[in-house]
């Protein structure tokens, strides 16, 4: 297996240039025309457009807190899942399968799901007339995007649970066994072997790695709560970039659909999300060495 | 020790483990609760006056119950046997198998490669698929839609099918890369001294010991497209429209445009597509961190 090995990857690269790199190359050349006069070069002016626009630089902002959010809290509830699944001992299957299921709904469920008359209304009257709390409204600004946060980790937060659960099958019965003898109990073993072995595992730096990523493009969570807020204009709160281009494309206030910022801005959340990416994958190579 | 001497020994193993079925109790709510909330709108049944208290009366004696009640499979049967859905649901089919086929084709030798050759640069292979990954759908979809709609394939099986492409690529190329990584290395030794091809030992070697992992990426991808809602809202009209764009559409209805129908009926379709994916993700369950935590080895 020498020289071929380059041919077989000339399908994918094949696949790539039509999908990826076409698309790509376009986008630049949007974003550095002017598309409604046809095309006369204008330099980087879209770029600074972009960046002197607040509503840009705050969807921005949403973008790498939602992300931020999303990653830390699916990676807890993906392990803490794990570790209740450890813990169960009959009905391991079933519990495993039920924990799965929001992995198979779509994104889009996930805003549908937790918006404010779908289960908050349940969680709500439960509140107000069985614990006899006031009542709470999650369209308050403190609280839908930590909701949104929660939806989205509710979304991707069982693939973490297969991966924890895949290191801890990893790790050698002998090892649990010895901790167990010398009397440790399930969450001081868990603590000092399950944990760090999830924690040091390529798989699981992969997947944040990924998770922070694909966060980045959320948009199917934001739309939602977009349409129960009633934040329609670009720019609102609830407006992550993907939401933003959306809304720039959709209805967009000047009544031209300004395509070489959406290409600008598209190119430069690419950047951004390309950066954090590198930054978060030397950061836990460096984390692994030590 | 100590504690298996105690006397009410049950008593105290079952205040052990009570945390764990709170927790339990708990992670299945969190679960649960929101698909099941989107049934039993479907279905038409409404707990709040339950939790409230104020649904149920007593009416001259016999017990009353006010609120919104009224289990029926009608919206279920509806959007089955009425509405557009069984035509979304042979789009988005369409347009997943057509595009995991594409996928599988540049992936199976690709993965191969990854995973067997030192050569230089299969590293920046898989960094690529990685930073492809963080492409937003706007740099990919402005520029397929306005090429789409110069060359006639906007609202086409294959145009949709080449765009999501972006999706499943990467994850078909990293699950498969892993499985191929999973194959003994002695196998493909002992096929090379005995003198097979390259081309055999790719054929009837590689391919057929991970078929069952080429299933499971294939059924993760096909859900991933099934999901998607992005790029199926900007590049599909009224001939491809994909199940979950069709399905959830009104929930934009205040962007304008799409107009919702019936709130219930639309929650009886959700649940309606939601099951055959979730069928399929519990199918592939073992493969899906396999596939994943193979490619990550390093």
């Amino acid at each position: 297996m020498d020289r071929q090995g380059y041919l077989l990857v000339v399908p994918l690269i094949a696949v790539l240039a039509v999908v990826e790199a076409y698309p790509l190359a376009y986008s630049v050349y949007l974003s550095i025309t002017d598309y409604s006069v046809g095309g006369a070069f204008v330099g980087l002016s879209n770029y600074a457009q972009l960046f002197s626009q607040a509503d840009f630089l705050a969807a921005l902002s949403t973008s790498v807190v939602f992300s931020s959010g999303s990653t830390v809290l699916s990676m807890v509830l993906g392990v803490t899942f794990a570790y209740l699944l450890s813990l169960v001992r009959r009905g391991k299957g079933f519990f495993e399968a039920v924990f799965l299921m929001p992995l198979a709904a779509a994104p889009i469920i996930a805003g549908v799901a937790f918006a404010p008359n779908g289960i908050w209304d349940d969680i709500n009257t439960f509140w107000h007339y069985v614990l006899g709390l006031p009542y709470f409204s999650v369209a308050s600004n403190h609280l839908f995007l930590p909701i949104m946060v929660l939806s989205d980790s509710w979304e991707w937060g069982p693939m973490m649970m297969l991966v924890a659960l895949s290191v801890l099958a990893s790790v050698p019965r002998p090892v649990y066994e010895a901790s167990e003898s010398f009397g440790a109990s399930r969450w001081r073993t868990f603590r000092s072997v399950g944990l760090p072995a999830i924690m040091n595992s390529p798989v699981m730096h992969f997947m944040i790695v990924i998770r922070f990523v694909d966060a980045m493009r959320a948009f199917e969570i934001p739309f939602a709560w977009a349409g129960w807020l009633n934040y329609l204009y670009p720019g609102a709160p609830t407006d992550t970039l993907s939401l933003y281009l959306f809304k720039l494309l959709l209805q967009p206030p000047t009544g031209v659909i300004p395509i070489p910022l959406i290409s600008a801005a598209a190119l430069v959340l690419l950047v951004v999300t390309l950066l954090a990416t590198t930054l978060l994958f030397r950061l836990m190579r460096g984390l692994r060495k030590i | 020790m100590t504690r298996r001497a105690s006397s009410p020994r049950q008593r105290t193993w079952a205040l052990r483990r009570l945390p764990v079925y709170l927790g339990l109790l708990l992670a299945t709510l969190f679960s649960f609760w929101p698909i099941l909330s989107m049934f039993f709108e479907g279905a038409g049944i409404d707990l709040g006056p339950l939790w409230s208290g104020k649904g149920f009366s007593f009416v001259s004696g016999v017990p009353y119950y006010s609120g919104g009640f009224f289990p029926s499979w009608a919206n279920f049967r509806d959007a089955l046997l009425w509405g557009n859905f069984p035509r979304l649901v042979l789009n988005s089919t369409t347009i997943a198998v057509l595009s995991i086929v594409i996928a599988l084709a540049a992936g199976i030798p690709a993965g191969y490669a990854l995973a067997r050759s030192k050569l230089k640069g299969m590293g920046a292979v898989g960094f690529l698929l990685l930073a492809l990954r963080t492409v937003s759908p706007f740099a990919v979809v402005l520029p397929l839609y306005l090429t789409y709609i110069r060359i006639g394939l906007f609202d086409t099986y294959l145009g949709m099918s080449l765009a999501y492409l972006v999706i499943d690529v990467p994850v078909v190329v990293w699950m498969l890369s892993g499985f191929f990584r999973e194959v003994p290395r002695d196998i493909y030794e002992a096929a090379e001294t005995s003198g097979a091809s390259e081309a055999q030992i790719f054929w009837r070697i590689a391919v057929p010991s991970v078929a069952v992992g080429i299933a499971a990426t294939l059924i993760f991808a096909f859900v991933l497209v099934w999901n998607e809602f992005l790029i199926a809202s900007l590049l599909t009209g009224a001939a491809t429209k994909t199940v979950s764009l069709g399905v959830w559409s009104g929930v934009g209805e205040a962007f304008g445009g799409l107009q919702s129908a019936d709130w219930d009926a639309i929650n009886a379709a959700g649940t309606l597509a939601f099951v055959p994916a979730f069928a399929l993700i519990l199918l592939v369950r073992q493969y899906l961190a396999k596939g994943f935590s193979l490619a990550a080895a390093d």
